[in-house]
């Protein structure tokens, strides 16, 4: 399995602890070497040049493409590059607004981060649409008043495969069957979990899958959206401009097939390539993966007995674990930590709504990758009960 | 390395000097921190140019409370002319030096007092 020392960052700064996979995790070397590949053997503008360094380019670009709709089960004409998580939410949203009907409604969950919040609240109000968020009960999407949120006049579902702060996975299966029933698309925030298990999109009834790739190893600038070949020929694309035409006479504009209307503009394929290695590679290596970051927050959760430490979210199904200490400001446990080279998220993790209800001056959220260790787990531990003992 | 968090300002922040609102002020101000929701609402009664009674109420981390309470201290029977209002200098008061990411935290206090006093 890939450990520390495949992670060039983590050899450099021997002594850091770094529990912020949630928030991006760190790169390993074959990643950086395919970034550097790239620049050294392939560079060129893709999908354009008639020589055949261009040609090279498009193909190792495709292959990343088609490489990544395998691991998921997927078209390679479904598999649209983005940059980020953030970038696949606007591009939804903006491009379903012409689909969308006066007295429609959208649902979200209380559970959202702000990318998959923000942008249906803005298309919302832009076209007095009403936006339905999805309460939470003892931390999980309330069923009960979703089956009733979610109505013949329901346009879309976006919800999360997993929260951000609480590592818990919603039962998408039933909100998507939920939302089918009345016609409604089924778009799903993939960002916490593609790095952690195993996804099928359209096995768990998704008809978009968005995540970002800088939090599953791959490189900053990239991430997919996973878009049904039978829906995104109704999707206006966000981005006009070069490469994603097939011509322009005047004021006419024919724009190509997905995934290319969607991808305006020169693309990062650097990027997606070393996403593309990432993702191979964690999916080699899955299993012993998943074991190996179960069993590490399964120790956290047992070692964490602290009766100041408030636990937000026990028993997660990911390596993610929210917590607050009664007498200390979440970012003043976030700085103390960061004095013994600890580094965690503190604050309100960019769901507010959410952490609100947890506490309303924001919570710890220690999250893990496959490269942190049971030692890392027990110097966290040590430092957290030292920190318990000053305050 | 010695921590930013010394007893001093945890004694503070637990039991905050001048936390409480004046009656009548001349001046108030609050002020919210966006990156992280603190916040701190600071009166002032001002007198022929002296600070008489001051002031603040808030919600935040150690620092904030703890800077609050400070700089309250540090102004009360002050003429608003010899007040230091410079960011760098409050910051240099704070021993050892707060860590980068924190400083808003500690100049929370000494932007919302700057504003309160820029009111005719």
């Amino acid at each position: 399995m890939l450990s520390k020392k495949d992670f060039p960052l983590l050899v450099k700064n021997k002594n850091l602890v770094y529990l912020d996979s949630a928030a991006t995790t760190q790169k390993p070397e074959m990643v950086l070497d395919s970034i550097l590949d790239w620049y050294t053997t392939f560079n060129a503008n893709t999908d354009r040049g008639l020589y055949d360094l261009s040609i090279q380019a498009s193909n190792t670009f495709q292959q990343a493409r088609e490489s990544i709709a395998d691991l998921f089960g997927v078209m390679p004409n479904e598999t649209i590059f983005i940059k980020n998580a953030t970038e696949g939410f606007n591009l939804l949203a903006n491009g379903l607004l012409r689909q969308l009907k006066p007295g429609q409604n959208i649902v979200i969950s209380g559970l959202e981060h702000h990318s998959n919040y923000l942008p249906w609240l803005n298309l919302s109000k832009r076209l007095k649409l009403e936006l339905r968020i999805i309460p939470i009960k003892d931390h999980r999407i309330n069923m009960k008043i979703a089956a009733k949120l979610i109505d013949s006049d329901t346009a879309i579902l976006s919800a999360s495969h997993a929260s951000n702060v609480l590592g818990y996975l919603n039962p998408i299966k039933e909100l998507a069957s939920l939302a089918h029933r009345n016609n409604a698309l089924v778009i799903v925030d993939g960002t916490q979990v593609v790095p952690h298990q195993k996804v099928y999109p359209w096995e768990i009834g998704a008809d978009a899958y968005i995540f970002s790739g800088h939090k599953a190893y791959g490189p900053n600038g990239s991430g997919v959206i996973f878009l049904k070949e039978s829906i995104a020929y109704k999707i206006d694309p966000l981005l006009l401009g070069g490469d994603m035409v097939e011509s322009v006479n005047d004021n006419v504009v024919r724009y190509k097939e997905s995934p290319y209307k969607f991808e305006g503009g020169t693309q990062n394929p650097a990027a997606q390539v070393g996403l593309s290695v990432a993702l191979s590679e964690l999916c080699k290596r899955r299993p012993e993966v998943i074991k190996h970051e179960q069993e590490l927050i399964k120790q956290l959760e047992e070692k964490l007995t602290n009766p100041k430490v408030i636990i937000h979210n026990p028993n997660p199904d990911l390596p993610i674990l929210t917590f607050s200490l009664k007498a200390l400001h979440c970012h003043d446990v976030a700085s103390l930590l960061n004095e013994q080279q600890i580094a965690v998220r503190a604050g309100f993790l960019c769901a507010e709504p959410l952490v609100r209800q947890l506490n309303e001056q924001g919570v710890v959220r220690v999250s893990l990758g496959l490269y942190n260790t049971e030692s890392d787990i027990d110097k966290l531990v040590q430092v957290l009960n030292e920190i318990c003992e000053r305050v | 390395m010695p921590s930013y968090l010394t007893k001093e300002l945890l004694e503070l922040s637990r039991s905050p000097k001048h936390n409480h609102k004046i009656k009548n002020p001349t001046h108030e101000m609050d002020q919210e921190n966006v990156l992280c929701g603190d916040s701190i609402d600071i009166q002032l009664m001002i007198k022929e140019g002296v600070i008489t009674k001051a002031g603040f109420t808030g919600a935040g981390c150690i620092l904030v409370m703890a800077s609050g309470s400070k700089l309250i201290s540090k102004i009360i029977n002050k003429e608003v002319k010899n007040i230091d209002l410079n960011e760098n200098s409050w910051l240099e008061s704070f021993k050892p030096a707060i860590p980068v990411g924190r400083q808003k935290c500690v100049l929370l206090a000494i932007a919302t007092l700057r504003q309160a006093l820029s009111q005719e």
